[in-house]
């Protein structure tokens, strides 16, 4: 008898999700898949809206990572503008968005996956949450909340809210930099600083007691897709949009962005309202890719900060087939939370950061823009095209979660196929099947309520469709 | 120092009376160093260390129990965990991980108004609009006089 196990929802995601698993008569899974169960419908939503609404328009896309879709959202409209943003303005950005993948990252190590390292993926799910890890280790705890706070406080400090900011507009940003908020930024790195190496030397030597997760959890060569500065470095904000094999070598040097659909070719499947982006070139679903923090780190050849450099150069140390498990995601955010702090610091000290030059004013000038940011999740595309009247008349959006799709697909397959037995399921096994598209921290709500309290629910369905088995949480 | 938490989604037009409440108290207690006021669309772990500096906290959330423009208060006290705990936590556990992580939980106290309409849209309604003097009074009196509440 075949038999269908449904995980629903996926839980300490941001989102709303679902996982089936189908099994054989011998109980192992011989398929998986990942279903986005939401639909939001944002592009139909902006269209006719004049494109100076954009930015906080679709800021309001995410509640967790509104200031990607506002970078991204403002770059599309510098397009349409067609000025130079002041220097003063792009130094603003890179660090409002730096901020931004500072908060993120911690929340997705430190909220929703430390648990799983520090208590064990098999421990009881009612332990295993920010509770269990402040009682067990409270520093490590205190920490994540203070890097996460920290984050908060650039964007506050920089736009006059954590959430939401309105302050990046097309050709720059709204408001300049004020002397005594750049100081109070610079004050709290050195204690950032310190709780992210003091996490990166806890967790490095802890990937040990993973080596099972590290072969199984979506661990496969696959392309990888991101930006990187002229000079191979890490870069978040603009620069080349690169593709790579899995070895680093380059398939597309800089991929021209109002070309983009040339390279990148977006399916869509019935089983989920998530798209599926591929490499052209390779077809569907060969042309998978993968782009977040581990992509960017096996993109680059330096991270371009001192203490990051060092960080990488002992991922770079491991062999290449063990850098391409999902499972280094996490690892890979704290090296990039590291490389965000350091570059924080040296844009604040930039000569011009108080200048008061920061938005270009004009006119619509051009019918299509394409902004193009990393998000903490990965690249993020906006591309959009107006009339004649500055009025939105279509809008296409390729967000980060989507472009690893496919990587996250297969990766459920093969941490389930590893780990599931459908004749004894335990809490360990589909902790596991959920940790696999954890470590890719999805971002798929994008709104703001209620995520976390649903319980997961795991059911066995045979062939007929029938409950034989239940299991929830 | 007190501090008033108001909390809710200002786009879904009543829930936002908590945000509305602690804009409006915002003005009210411009002059009073002693009171600090945040809003937030939802309660996160980060709360937790101006709660523990705090020497007594009120929440003020939207509620969806009893009739629209009910103004209910009840006492915090800190609770266990979530099953599954995400970004997002209740006022009890803001107060434990105020206790666990900074050796501090004050006194606290929430603030419910219930609403009429949730939907996507701002504004609040005319009933919910009509319980806003009933809520800033009790604020103020609550902040400005008579003994603080028991810890929990």
């Amino acid at each position: 008898m075949t038999r269908t196990i449904t995980i629903d929802p996926v839980t300490r995601i941001e989102g709303h999700s679902r996982i089936t698993l189908q099994l054989n008569e011998a109980g192992e899974v011989v398929d998986a898949q990942f279903h986005v169960t939401q639909f939001r419908g944002f592009e139909k939503i902006a269209e006719g809206r004049p494109f100076r609404e954009m930015p906080s328009l679709m800021a309001r896309i995410c509640g967790i990572c509104p200031v990607s879709h506002l970078i991204a959202s403002a770059k599309a409209c510098d397009d349409l503008l067609a000025v130079r943003v002041p220097s003063t303005a792009v130094h603003l950005r890179q660090i409002l968005n730096l901020a931004q993948l500072i908060q993120s990252h911690a929340l997705s190590f430190f909220y929703l996956s430390a648990p799983d390292f520090l208590l064990g993926l098999d421990a009881d799910p009612a332990r295993r949450n920010l509770f269990g890890l402040l009682e067990q280790h409270p520093e490590l705890a205190r920490g994540g909340v203070r890097l996460r706070q920290f984050g908060q406080e650039v964007i506050e400090q920089l736009s006059g809210r954590r959430i939401h900011p309105a302050w990046v507009v097309p050709g720059g940003v709204s408001e300049p930099l004020t002397a005594d908020r750049r100081d109070r930024m610079l004050a709290g790195l050195p204690e950032a600083l310190d709780c992210v190496q003091r996490t990166l030397a806890w967790f490095q030597p802890l990937h040990a007691q993973f080596q099972e997760e590290i072969r199984a959890f979506a661990s496969f060569p696959t392309l990888f897709l991101g930006l990187v500065t002229p000079q191979n470095t890490l870069e978040h904000y603009d620069g080349l949009l690169r593709l790579v094999d899995a070895d680093g070598s380059i398939r597309e040097l800089a991929i021209d962005k109002f070309q983009y659909g040339e390279v990148i070719g977006e399916a869509v499947e019935s089983f989920s309202y998530l798209k599926s982006p591929y490499y052209r070139p390779l077809g569907y679903p060969d042309g998978l890719y993968r782009v977040g923090p581990l992509a960017r780190l096996n993109m680059v050849s330096r991270a371009g900060t001192p203490r990051a450099d060092a960080a990488l150069a002992e991922f770079q140390a491991l062999p290449l087939a063990e850098r391409q498990s999902s499972f280094y995601y996490h690892l890979a955010r704290l090296i990039e939370i590291l490389y965000a702090l350091e570059q924080i610091e040296r844009l604040l000290q930039e000569p011009d950061i108080l200048s008061p030059r920061v938005q270009a004013a004009a006119a619509p000038n051009a019918y299509e823009g394409v902004g193009i940011a990393e998000a903490p999740r990965g690249t993020l595309l906006h591309h959009y095209q107006v009339d004649e009247d500055g009025l939105i008349r279509q809008v296409n959006l390729i967000i980060a979660t989507g472009h690893n799709h496919l990587a996250m697909n297969r990766g459920v397959l093969q941490t389930a196929r590893h780990f599931v037995r459908g004749q004894q399921l335990t809490e360990g096994m589909l902790n596991r099947v959920e940790a696999v598209i954890r470590t890719f921290d999805p971002c798929l709500s994008c709104s703001t309520h209620a995520i976390g309290q649903m319980p997961l629910h795991v059911q066995l369905l045979d062939a007929a469709g029938r409950v034989v088995d239940e299991v929830q949480r | 120092m007190k501090l008033v938490i108001g909390v809710g989604n200002t786009l879904r037009h009543d829930d936002g009376a908590g945000i509305e409440v602690a804009t409006r108290l915002k003005r009210l207690a411009a002059r009073r160093p002693d009171v600090q006021v945040l809003t937030a669309m939802q309660l996160t772990p980060e709360l937790a260390e101006p709660v523990s500096r705090a020497d007594f906290v009120v929440v003020v959330d939207a509620s969806t129990l009893g009739e629209p423009g009910d103004v209910m208060q009840q006492a915090l006290y800190p609770a266990g965990p979530a099953r599954a705990l995400t970004h997002h936590v209740a006022p009890e556990m803001l107060l434990t991980l105020a206790r666990h992580l900074y050796g501090h939980s004050p006194p606290a106290m929430l603030i419910t108004i219930t609403g009429a309409h949730f939907e996507a849209g701002e504004g609040l309604s005319p009933v919910v609009e009509g319980a806003m003097p009933e809520v800033l009074g009790f604020l103020l009196r609550l902040l400005f006089t008579g003994p603080l509440p028991p810890a929990g």
